[in-house]
């Protein structure tokens, strides 16, 4: 578990950078707009999510090889790096409401 | 019990061509397979066939006369090197030793000139190093096989000589099977040799290498 939690840290690095960049928006976005019109946030996070990790893949084609010869696959990097980046953000946005409310 | 792996009836074909037309190879643990090949015989296809990375239109692999699916889904079956550069340029070579479970010490101890590069990133490395670093750590991850493709390339001779001993003495460990143009070094491993002609796999004596116009 702690070689995967490592390998995912070095596998997302610079998805993550993506990742709190798009966070930091969409809270500055809710924080500034009224509440009702922040439903689509959700949304935008999840396609941006989707799309910075599927370029972020590609581009780290080359170095699967590496993870799967220490028994690490494709699915299970990218699960855990998304379980990261939602759940981080969801605990920001959870957060924020709570202030804001 | 003698560990076999076993991969046979590899088809492979790009836009109607037929690159690989039957491929066979068995490998067996504590033995040296060499296989060798013009260029764009299919050696390297092939290779990425045997390791799930390319999808042939049909290959049956077995590991002790059971079906395998992925190579590596089986822990500690086997690794692979690559022809290029494969490993996270952010990562130390500290970490990576982390991640394949070799300890440092002894792998230091047994590659003293490595010392100054433990902690640096590998982006920092030089290319021939990187690449020598590489093929160490799969040839010393513990693993039943290890599947190299060109381990002697930018690889300077005197670590050539290095790498070449260590694969003979880790082959009382694992089997290995080698691809690599500097044919001379296979030749010189290998326990047995295939030769990659017209899409398929020949299990072939040294002096055959001529008849099959390999060599000269």
């Amino acid at each position: 578990m702690l070689k995967l939690i490592r390998a995912s840290w070095i596998y997302g690095k610079g998805f993550f950078m993506f990742a709190g960049i798009i966070s930091c928006w969409t809270y500055y976005y809710c924080y500034t707009t009224d509440l009702e019109s922040v439903t689509g946030i959700p949304l935008f996070k999840l396609i941006t999510t989707g799309i910075g990790l599927y370029i972020h893949h590609k581009r780290k084609q080359q170095e699967m090889y590496f993870y799967r010869n220490i028994g690490l696959t494709p699915k299970s990097l990218i699960t855990s790096v998304l379980i990261a980046d939602v759940g981080s953000w969801l605990i920001g946005l959870i957060v924020l409401m709570n202030i804001l409310l | 019990m003698k560990e076999v792996l076993k991969i046979d009836s590899v088809f492979l074909e790009f836009d109607n061509k037929q690159v690989l037309r039957g491929a066979c190879l068995e490998l067996a643990k504590h033995r040296i397979t060499g296989l060798l090949g013009r260029n764009g015989s299919g050696k390297s296809c092939f290779m990425q066939v045997l390791t799930g990375q390319l999808a042939s239109s049909h290959k049956h692999l077995t590991y002790n006369g059971r079906f395998v699916e992925d190579l590596f889904k089986q822990k500690g079956l086997a690794n692979y090197l690559p022809q290029f550069s494969f490993h996270p340029k952010s990562a130390t070579l500290k970490q990576l030793l982390y991640f394949y479970n070799i300890p440092t010490e002894s792998f230091l101890e047994r590659n003293p000139f490595l010392k100054p590069s433990i902690a640096q990133k590998f982006s920092h490395i030089s290319g021939g190093e990187q690449r020598l670093i590489e093929v160490l750590l799969v040839l010393e991850a513990d693993t039943t096989f290890s599947l190299l493709d060109e381990p002697f390339t930018y690889i300077m001779p005197k670590y050539v000589d290095l790498i070449k001993e260590r694969i003979v003495a880790l082959s009382s460990q694992k089997g290995f099977l080698i691809t690599d143009h500097q044919y001379r070094h296979i030749l010189e491993l290998s326990d047995e040799l295939y030769l990659m002609d017209q899409g398929r796999l020949q299990l072939v004596q040294e002096e055959d290498l001529q008849e099959y116009g390999y060599l000269k």
